[in-house]
């Protein structure tokens, strides 16, 4: 799995061409195509930071929306009460959004620290009970308005300002210059996670997940790695919910933190495949554009939940690999790589 | 003094409608090793199915409610064969996630068969009166849910411990490939496993209807509060799903008195608690 | 800072600038080219280039309120066909009104919003039923530069200005009643009974919180010498099937008045289950603030108690006008003798308001559009109303009523019933000093 092809393809060559046409595409997409390309980013940065845990270290989460909507409710709240009596003059609105970014990743990493360490006690499907537990109890501390801070399920709206850097006009608001903030986060955050995967911390994940006994035997400190890779995969999954908060102009208990958002990864996950690194990503594309697309056809959408269902049954029963199995099955095919089936 | 006992009441009847969900899912899990997500969605389908049958057919509950029973136990038969087989050999995730579209597909279908507005049904004549004891009076309709729940667990306690067919499952929980060895047919027995647990969510739903409005979101209300019950009271052990879905009937009836929210908080609290400190639950790990 | 609607920073037409390119050129540009075919199939051609006007509506159409949404959808059919019939507006004809789902969820809303203007290309947005989504996508059509008429979603937020949560603005308008008039009627409904100890039993999110918040500023503000109960007050879970300990709550209280703002199933559900408990016996006044929408009284038919205050923002029965009575028989003619829930005539009234202005703009330029609307007088089958200008919220009575189960109808009534005026100004100075928005 630790792979340097991406799909069957040589990897650096792909990905280079692949993050050409991201840069490439607001300039030819209509604006709302631009939209959902910047959450398709965002979308699959998320899920691969979910698959960190559950593709490589065999730890299935069900509770990552607490991270997702964790780090999104601080930027939200440090925007709404602290940015507005920042002294930084005309930059203030990308000041003030750059620290409420680290702020909610800060906060997502707290949040992991004491939840994973008591996760990962865990196994299986109760560590899923366990991490969905924790989101849950969240969700409703949020939606009850227990400290005063969140307005309930009312929600908090995240509206970027323009900036005013030396005369020159900066709206993080303008759907092109966000999508552009979000690649700038998000192609590194995924090369980082590439990398991570590929280096030896990954490859112990494997081992822990392949067998955990005896990566104990070699060893290993099971528990540790898994908090650490834990921990790891909330930060990724924080820095995914800092960007999408802004994306949707809003927070809200029920689209941040309740348990079908911590689904969607899980998802997309299954859809594209857990065992590739680039397979989340592929779920996250084919879920976003999936969902477009039946949008298109008001008989289809009149039905979504019926047709959305169908397609992920079909999936999951005749393409074990998921959908990037079946890519690169196609390309294996292609190429005369004579590779395995989907 | 009134006050406790209604909670107490109020907190089986919401228990026993529980614990229905809870042991289909409890045995499955147990016997199959899948964890249904679908199986809320069986339960909304006993409650139209025994609408359908007892208002628009027959007129009569009674008739609706094994009805319910039956088909929604029939539906369950056919889903096991023709779908979750092809996945037994794979994650627990596919079959989760398998279940979950499962959810998406006969919630859109019932839709669309039935409508999306509120459905009601009409409390059966035997049982539309009030129940006078202890100072305090109470519907007996609810008296009889709770009696159906015990009733219930009496009847499965009894089968897996005493009979054959619960030596079987029993055998088949505990050791599939063995048990295989040994002559069990195993895919028949969890065909009806499966058959059996869906009839139980159908019988379920079915005794739901009288009590309330429902739409085919029905299931989505029940489904998290029932994996919060088998987790807590032991994925498994039926007895633990039936504490487990007492306590947590109890838990949200109490609840109300606290503060607001608190019935909603409080499960997954309680979870968070037996995860931590008692991992297979208050009754796992000893079978049922 | 963050919430001030009115800076122009972010109402960009930058959002604009690649709208050239239609979807068609995108399906062409991507290579998809027999999506060409099949979206003539649907009949998605987009409105603005042919001589039809299209129009986007946002509804709950699944989940356990989706029945808002069907409704809806019945009163903007029927509005579309007679429009259609009469010789469209100013000619066109409205081609195609696009429904999508908002599933209740907020950025689902807003990105049905974006996709409805910036692919479909529609004149103008209708919809939402879901405050919470409301409350999302209401700054997105202001940057969006769309008319937006709601239709159902009654958080006053959104027709607000002033104040730390308020995302009113010049794009976002209502034709139905909102929370603050209807539990404004609530109000004055109470202060004609001769209870002074009062609770509430609501669903556990902002509509129940608030109706509380709303009941208890306005009777202080009438003076009204009230007990407001709060350690009684009960909130149940949206869909909570078992309202048994929220019942035995209040009663424990024993106030001489409960307001409940339960809806939909939950109050059908509540109404049998307190009937179980004589909560209507032993409590002698029972206010619903939308006990008598159709959604409600339809499938209680004949077990909906008798004797109890309801109020609706849409009654079938009132006022006795023409407008109204054609308006309830054309209805009850397409649809199988149901009358129409106020989702329907909400809907059916959007419909010709857009008509109105587009006719009085002269076109369907979106700031025509909204012109128009500011200050509009209509008539519509609710009655006679003006939208206020301030606000753009239509200024709309509250319906309170008394229920009594009618034989030949085959459906509760409210008899007596009141149309209960809510002037702005009245509403605004009652709830000075509060942080709760007027909304009008």
């Amino acid at each position: 799995m630790s792979d340097e092809t991406i799909l069957g393809l040589p990897a650096r060559p792909t990905a280079l061409a692949a993050l050409a046409v991201l840069v490439v595409a607001p300039f030819v997409l209509p604006t709302f195509q631009t939209y959902v390309l910047s959450e398709v980013l965002v979308l699959a940065l998320f899920a691969t930071g979910f698959n960190l845990l559950y593709g490589y270290t065999g730890l299935l989460s069900f509770g990552h929306a607490m991270f997702f909507g964790g780090a999104g409710y601080a930027l939200g709240i440090f925007l709404r009460d602290v940015a507005p009596s920042l002294p930084f003059g005309g930059a203030t609105p990308l000041v003030a959004f750059a620290i409420a970014a680290v702020l909610g990743v800060l906060v997502a990493t707290a949040i992991a620290i004491p939840v994973g360490y008591l996760s990962v006690r865990l196994e299986e499907i109760y560590f899923a009970m366990l991490t969905l537990s924790f989101s849950m109890a969240l969700y409703t501390l949020v939606n009850q308005n227990y400290f005063g801070v969140t307005n309930g399920s009312d929600g908090i709206l995240v509206l970027l300002q323009t900036s005013n850097l030396f005369g020159f006009q900066l709206s993080l608001y303008d759907r092109v210059t966000y999508y552009f903030v979000i690649l700038l986060v998000v192609a590194p955050a995924m090369y980082i996670l590439w990398r991570v995967s590929n280096s030896p911390f990954g490859l112990v994940s494997e081992a822990i997940r392949e067998n955990s006994e005896r990566a104990s035997g070699l060893g290993i400190d099971v528990r540790r790695h898994q908090w650490g890779a834990f921990v790891l995969s909330a930060v990724f999954t924080g820095i995914a919910g800092v960007l999408v908060a802004p994306l949707h102009s809003s927070l809200s208990p029920g689209a941040s933190l309740h348990w079908t958002i911590s689904a969607e990864p899980v998802i997309m996950t299954v859809f594209g495949g857990p065992y590739s690194f680039i397979g989340p990503t592929v779920g996250a594309l084919f879920y976003r554009y999936i969902r477009w697309g039946i949008t298109q056809f008001p008989l289809l959408e009149a039905h979504w939940q019926l047709v959305f269902g169908t397609l992920i049954l079909v999936i999951v029963v005749f393409a074990p690999r998921g959908v990037s199995g079946l890519l690169k099955w196609a390309v294996d095919r292609v190429r005369g790589n004579g590779g395995e089936s989907a | 003094m009134a006050l406790p006992i209604q909670e107490v009441l109020t907190g089986l009847s919401l228990g026993s409608r529980y614990f229905l969900v809870a042991i289909g899912l409890s045995l499955i899990f147990g016997v199959l090793g899948v964890l249904n997500f679908a199986h809320g969605a069986l339960y909304m389908i006993g409650a139209y199915v025994s609408l359908t049958v007892a208002q628009n057919v027959t007129g009569s509950f009674w008739v609706g409610l094994v009805a319910a029973g039956l088909a929604v136990g029939l539906l369950g038969a056919i889903i096991e064969m023709g779908l979750i087989r092809r996945v037994y050999d794979r994650d627990e995730l596919d079959q989760l996630i398998l279940t979950f579209a499962l959810v998406l597909v006969i919630t859109d279908l019932t839709r669309t068969v039935w409508g999306s507005g509120n459905q009601t049904m009409a409390t059966p004549e035997l049982l539309a009166s009030n129940v006078h004891f202890l100072g305090t009076s109470y519907p007996a309709y609810r008296l009889f849910v709770i009696v159906v729940g015990f009733a219930a667990m009496g009847v499965f306690w009894y089968a897996i411990q005493r009979t054959y067919l619960g030596r079987l499952v029993r055998a088949t929980s505990s050791d599939r490939d063995m048990a295989a060895l040994l002559g069990v047919n195993v895919p028949r027995l969890y065909t009806g496993v499966f058959f059996v647990g869906s009839f139980l969510a159908g019988i379920g739903g079915a005794l739901a209807a009288p009590m309330q409005a429902f739409t085919p979101a029905l299931g989505d209300q029940v489904i998290i509060n029932a994996f919060v019950i088998v987790v807590i009271g032991g994925l498994g052990s039926f007895t633990g799903a039936f504490v487990g879905a007492m306590f947590i009937g109890l838990l949200q009836s109490f609840g109300v008195l606290i503060a607001t929210g608190v019935g909603q908080l409080l499960p997954f609290l309680a979870m968070i608690l037996v995860l931590v400190f008692r991992p297979e639950g208050l009754f796992g790990g000893e079978g049922q | 800072m963050v919430n001030d609607s009115h800076e122009d920073t972010y109402r960009a037409t930058d959002d604009r600038r690649f709208a050239e390119f239609d979807r068609r050129d995108f399906l062409k540009a991507s290579g998809v080219a027999g999506a060409a075919g099949l979206t003539g199939f649907a009949g998605c051609m987009g409105g603005g280039g042919d001589d039809s006007l299209t129009f986007g509506a946002i509804h709950l159409l699944s989940g356990f309120a989706a029945v808002y949404g069907e409704s809806a959808q019945l009163g903007y059919e029927m509005a579309r066909e007679e429009i259609n019939n009469n010789g469209g507006i100013d000619g066109s004809e409205i081609g195609e009104i696009i429904y999508r789902d908002s599933e209740g969820d907020g950025p689902t809303g807003v990105e049905a919003a974006r996709s409805l203007v910036q692919e479909e290309n529609v004149d103008g947005l209708l919809g939402l039923d879901s405050s919470g989504v409301a409350l999302s996508v209401a700054p997105v059509v202001e940057q969006l530069q769309t008319p937006f008429m709601i239709t159902h979603a009654a958080t006053p937020f959104v027709t607000a200005r002033d104040g730390s949560n308020a995302v009113g603005n010049d794009y976002v308008f209502r034709d139905g009643v909102n929370l603050a008039q209807n539990v404004y009627g609530s109000a004055v409904t109470a202060s004609e009974t001769d209870a002074t100890t009062w609770t509430t039993i609501g669903p556990n999110y902002a509509f129940g919180t608030q109706t509380w918040d709303y009941f208890k500023a306005y009777t202080q503000g009438m003076d009204l010498g009230y007990e407001y109960l709060d350690d009684a007050t009960a909130y149940p879970e949206l869909g909570a099937g078992d309202f048994t300990p929220y019942i035995n709550k209040v009663l424990n209280a024993d106030p001489d008045g409960v307001i409940t703002s339960l809806w939909g199933g939950d109050l059908i559900t509540f109404i049998n289950q307190a009937k179980n408990s004589n909560f209507f016996e032993r409590i002698d006044n029972v206010l619903m603030t939308v006990g008598a929408a159709t959604d409600v009284l339809r499938p209680m038919g004949s077990n909906m108690p008798d004797g109890l205050q309801a109020g609706t923002r849409y009654w079938f029965d009132a006022p006795d006008s023409e407008a109204n009575n054609t308006f309830v028989q054309n209805f009850r003619d397409r649809n199988d003798g149901r009358y129409p829930s106020y989702n329907a005539q909400n809907a059916y009234t959007a419909l010709y308001l857009y008509k109105n202005a587009i006719e009085g703009a002269g076109g369907t330029d979106p700031n025509g559009i909204i012109d128009q609307w500011d200050g509009m007088q209509y008539e519509a089958p609710v009655g006679d109303f003006t939208i206020n200008g301030q606000s753009n919220q239509a200024v709309l009575p509250a319906v309170w009523g008394t229920t009594s189960y009618s034989e030949d109808r085959g459906i509760t009534l409210l008899d007596p019933v009141e149309r209960i005026d809510a002037p702005a100004e009245e509403l605004r100075s009652l709830l000075e000093g509060t942080d709760l928005p007027a909304g009008v």
